[in-house]
């Protein structure tokens, strides 16, 4: 395996006609780290990736793999591994064939051999030298795809949701896998996904893209516990996103009604402010007592949990998801209960962000 | 970036040939009509023909003949495409080999049986007292059966891309097999038909062979121009009935194109096969219909392979091979046999390449997106020049010394050109088909893995899309074996061609030779297409129908 490499980015912007794909995106992937690029639906992750790779040029910025300048290069110089969306294995050759196709020229046969069988190895597929790709399952495919794209000895890995085409359980284990993998091989990896639960899981660090612009870049638990704007709460992991304004210093009014106590240095008395807060952060108090009171509209079983919707007495439209762990006696639907919402478990965001609403309402729901 | 400019190379050089080929020869063509005896610009030459009194009559002949051909082919077609497709009837396979036959034979030999059936002589003609089959009746049987095949396929195709679900909807909201054929079969394939009534116009106005063997003395446009040019070798005449024929072509192509564009868009990705149910009524009434159009085209096929094999039709009918002796008599002999299977195969092996080479510029090369739009609009454009009036522009511009393909004129490679430029469009539209269902991302893998492009089209691309290359090569080859329309100008002296010696041997009055030769082709023909058919099963049986695994096993629709 070569040197880990790490990647840099700077200033990357890529414009298909009047559609702006990138926007002066710049982060790193460290050295022999796994990073993950997670954000909605066409916000230019595949475009970013394929730039990285050198398949398509961007249109400003630049791009350096281990301190050197590889904005210029083809593909091939780069050094880079890449599994596709679709695997692209190439179906007319066996498994042994699509993991050659890109190793040096000069080597031996014996030597190629050699080294499709350590990759399958690696991989976790032995002796499936000469089937056809067609004869494998998607788990199985998705694999080759993997020992393809290590075949050349890449500086770096580039994977471009190369779970999202599995079954959920199929998904879950090969996640885990694919992690262990790139911890063994310590290559540094950069993976695209749209599953920000994955990205949770197994990165080391998460990129959070928006719209062609990233949002932020650090470690997971950094994402999670203190998101850098509201996008990113809501997008990460389940997050209520409710607007308030600041009314008092050391006061906020959620919905413009309900006062709570929060952290409000950063802003200005009569500020209008986004207020995250994440499901198992609300407090339940039974019965009379401190906080807002709501009703129970929705209950959901969810394990190791119970899930729960409640809607806040006199605000239209106000509902808050909330999670007990499932040993606790739930309220039923319709109870009316009192939710604290602790101040340190608050995160003020400037504005009120119509779209970061509608993310929420995505994930936060379900 | 260094692979885009050579991409950018390979889409320009497929447009230059496409431009030599046919752009040059059409704008000749075009020249030619405005230009009068003098050599001047003008429009004296075209208005002399406007004028002319036969002009009239032709026109009016051809489109009543191909008015008629279509109305009748397109009923007909869609029965036995309906027969193939939504019936549960038996031999299946035997009905579309029979129905397909005549894909495979030259245009002359259906007119070469009616008059073995109807003409002065003729088996039947006693039955109709005496009545010939000469003249307008003659032309239109004869390019009922020559272009019926060619209407089939299209729709066949249309019909077998039914959405299943439709069907199992309208069953379960109750509606009779007769409502769900009008309420969701014709409407699925209107396109398809319109599609068959457009190619049958086409064939039908462009056909040369019919007109001349039992036209009698009715007059087309096609015979006005091979009478122009053979006759009398007046290029103006010739050039602008040559733009009559290609006119509604063209606009037909065109149509066509639109219609199919808009189409594709609506083919829902999710859509399941049909599979059709026995119905008795149903199939009996609709078998019936296909199993009568199957045997009187092999009834057909078996009057011209009798007369082939008797001593002296109609006096002596003991068999003999004396017809094959076709040495004995003008027309090419076997060499002319010999000739039509080395323009068949040379046509063959450049137009697949070169038919590959322009789908891939244009489908999957990273060419710029204009250049290759402009590819695929050009690559259509073979289909709107029927072969005579492509047979006239090629002698205006290969005739010319100052064209420096002029060495072409007057020898062996003009032939291959023109049919290669004949059948381009479907060759091209095949591959370009093969080429679209491949997955998007091989090319990016073949990038990031090394070797560029050309070693992912010699190592992936061409060998997943090797059985289709071998149906391009069969279509070229019958397609060339089969044509007098897009040759009879050009074959020079020393190269005479079977298809064309069909023509010759019929005016020479050897009828009998003449329908030995369009059997021989049709047995060469049978074999190629049956060695096509080999080689297909063995490439497929090799990988396991690896392309369509490829395109089914796709996960980027996802994202
Ligand atoms: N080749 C292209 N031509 C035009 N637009 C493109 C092209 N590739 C991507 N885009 C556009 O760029 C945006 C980002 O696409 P993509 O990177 O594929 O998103 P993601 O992978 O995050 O879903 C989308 O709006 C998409 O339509
Ligand atoms: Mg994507």
């Amino acid at each position: 395996m070569s040197e880990a490499a790490s990647v840099r980015v700077q200033g990357l912007s890529r414009r298909f006609g009047t559609v702006t794909a990138l926007n002066g995106v710049g982060f790193t992937a460290p050295a022999g780290e796994l990073t993950c690029l997670i954000g909605p639906s066409g916000c230019g992750k595949t475009t970013l990736l394929r730039l990285i790779a050198g398949l398509d040029a961007p249109s400003e910025g630049a791009i350096e793999i281990d301190g050197q300048d590889v904005t210029r290069l083809s593909p091939a110089q780069r050094g880079a591994g890449m599994v596709f969306q679709s695997y692209a294995l190439f179906p007319n050759m066996t498994v042994e064939a699509n993991i050659s196709y890109g190793m040096k020229r000069g080597l031996s046969a014996r030597e190629m051999s050699a080294r499709v069988d350590q990759l399958l190895e690696t991989v976790g597929l032995p002796g499936l030298n000469h089937r056809l790709p067609n004869a494998l399952s998607g788990g199985q495919q998705q694999r080759v795809a993997i020992a393809r794209a290590l075949a050349p000895d890449p500086r770096i890995l580039l994977l471009d949701e190369p779970l999202a085409a599995l079954d959920p359980q199929i998904r879950e284990r090969l996640r885990v896998e694919l992690k262990s993998l790139q911890h063994r091989l310590g290559v540094t990896t950069i993976m695209v996904t749209h599953d920000q639960e994955e990205a949770l899981a197994i990165a080391d660090r998460i990129v959070v893209m928006r719209a062609g612009r990233i949002e932020q870049a650090d470690p997971p638990e950094t994402v999670y516990n203190l998101p850098a704007s509201a996008f990113v709460a809501g997008f990460v992991g389940a997050a209520n996103v409710i607007p308030a304004t600041v009314s008092a210093p050391g006061q906020i009014q959620l919905f413009g009604v309900r006062s709570l106590a929060a952290a409000t240095a950063d802003f200005a008395i009569g500020a209008s402010v986004t207020v995250c807060v994440r499901p198992e952060a609300v407090r339940l108090e039974q019965g009379e007592g401190r906080g807002v009171s709501a009703r129970i509209v929705a209950r959901q079983f969810a394990g190791a949990t119970q899930k729960l919707e409640a809607a806040l007495e006199g605000v239209a439209r106000a509902r808050v998801s909330l999670e007990v762990p499932a040993d606790r006696p739930a309220p039923p639907i319709g109870a009316l209960v009192h939710l604290d919402f602790p101040a340190d478990r608050l995160r003020l965001f400037p504005g009120a962000e119509a779209s970061a609403v509608s993310a929420q309402d995505e994930v936060a729901w379900t | 970036m260094k692979s885009r400019i050579g991409d950018n190379a390979a889409a320009v050089v497929a447009m230059a040939a496409l431009g030599a080929f046919l752009l040059a020869p059409l704008a000749a063509l075009a020249l030619q009509a405005v230009t009068s005896d003098d050599g001047r610009i003008g429009l004296a030459g075209a208005v002399r023909y406007l004028t002319s009194p036969g002009l009239a009559h032709s026109l009016a002949n051809t489109l009543e003949l191909a008015v008629a051909v279509v109305a009748t082919v397109i009923p007909l077609a869609l029965l036995t495409a309906f027969a193939l497709e939504r019936t549960a009837l038996p031999f299946k396979g035997f009905l579309t080999a029979a129905t397909g036959v005549p894909l495979l034979i030259p245009s002359l030999l259906p007119a070469l049986a009616l008059v073995y059936l109807f003409g002065r002589q003729g088996l039947l003609t006693p039955l109709f007292g005496g009545q010939t089959i000469y003249g307008a009746q003659g032309v239109y049987l004869a390019d009922v059966i020559a272009t019926f095949p060619h209407a089939l396929v299209i729709i066949r195709t249309a019909l077998s891309a039914a959405d299943g679900r439709l069907y199992e909807q309208a069953a379960l909201l109750g509606a009779k097999s007769w409502r769900a054929f009008l309420t969701i079969t014709l409407p699925g394939v209107r396109h398809g038909l319109v599609a068959a009534a457009t190619a049958t116009f086409s064939l039908t106005i462009a056909d040369i062979g019919a007109p001349k063997v039992v036209g009698g003395n009715f007059d087309v446009l096609a015979l006005d121009i091979f009478k122009a040019v053979v006759g009398r070798q007046d290029f103006t005449v010739a050039a602008a009935a040559s733009l009559f024929l290609l006119t509604p072509s063209l606009f037909a192509v065109a149509a066509e194109r639109m219609a199919a564009r808009k189409r594709a868009a609506l083919i829902s990705s999710r859509s399941t096969p049909f599979t059709p149910t026995p119905n008795r009524v149903r199939d009996v009434a609709v078998g019936v219909g296909a199993w009568t159009i199957a045997l009187a085209i092999l009834g057909v096929l078996g009057v011209c392979q009798m007369a082939a094999l008797v001593s002296r039709w109609p006096y002596d009918l003991s068999l003999s091979l004396a017809q094959y002796d076709l040495d004995r008599v003008d027309g090419g002999g076997w060499s002319a046999l010999s000739n039509s299977v080395l323009l068949g195969l040379t046509t063959a092996t450049l137009g697949t390449a070169f038919a590959f080479f322009a789908a891939w510029a244009s489908e999957r090369s990273k060419a710029t997106p204009a250049l290759r739009q402009a590819l695929s609009a050009i690559a259509l454009a073979p289909a709107a020049v029927p072969g005579l009036a492509l047979g006239v522009a090629y002698v205006l511009v290969f005739n010319d010394p100052a064209n420096p393909l002029h060495i072409l004129y007057g020898g062996f490679g003009i032939l291959i050109a023109v049919s290669v430029t004949h059948a381009f469009t479907v060759a091209y539209l095949t591959c370009a088909a093969a080429l679209k269902s491949l997955d998007a991302e091989f090319e990016a893998a073949g990038d990031v893995l090394g070797g560029g492009g050309a070693r992912l089209v010699a190592r992936v691309i061409a060998p997943l899309c090797a059985p289709t290359l071998v149906e391009v090569f069969v279509y070229l080859f019958v397609a060339a074996t089969t044509t007098v329309s897009a040759v009879v100008f050009l074959y020079p002296p020393d190269v005479k061609l079977a298809s064309v010696a069909i023509l010759n041997m019929d005016d020479a009055g050897d009828i009998a030779p003449a329908a030995a030769m369009g059997m021989l082709i049709v047995y060469v023909n049978l074999c190629a297409r049956g060695l096509g058919l080999f080689a297909q099963t063995l490439l497929k049986r090799r990988r396991t129908s690896s392309a369509d695994a490829a395109v089914s096993g796709d996960p980027a629709r996802a994202h």
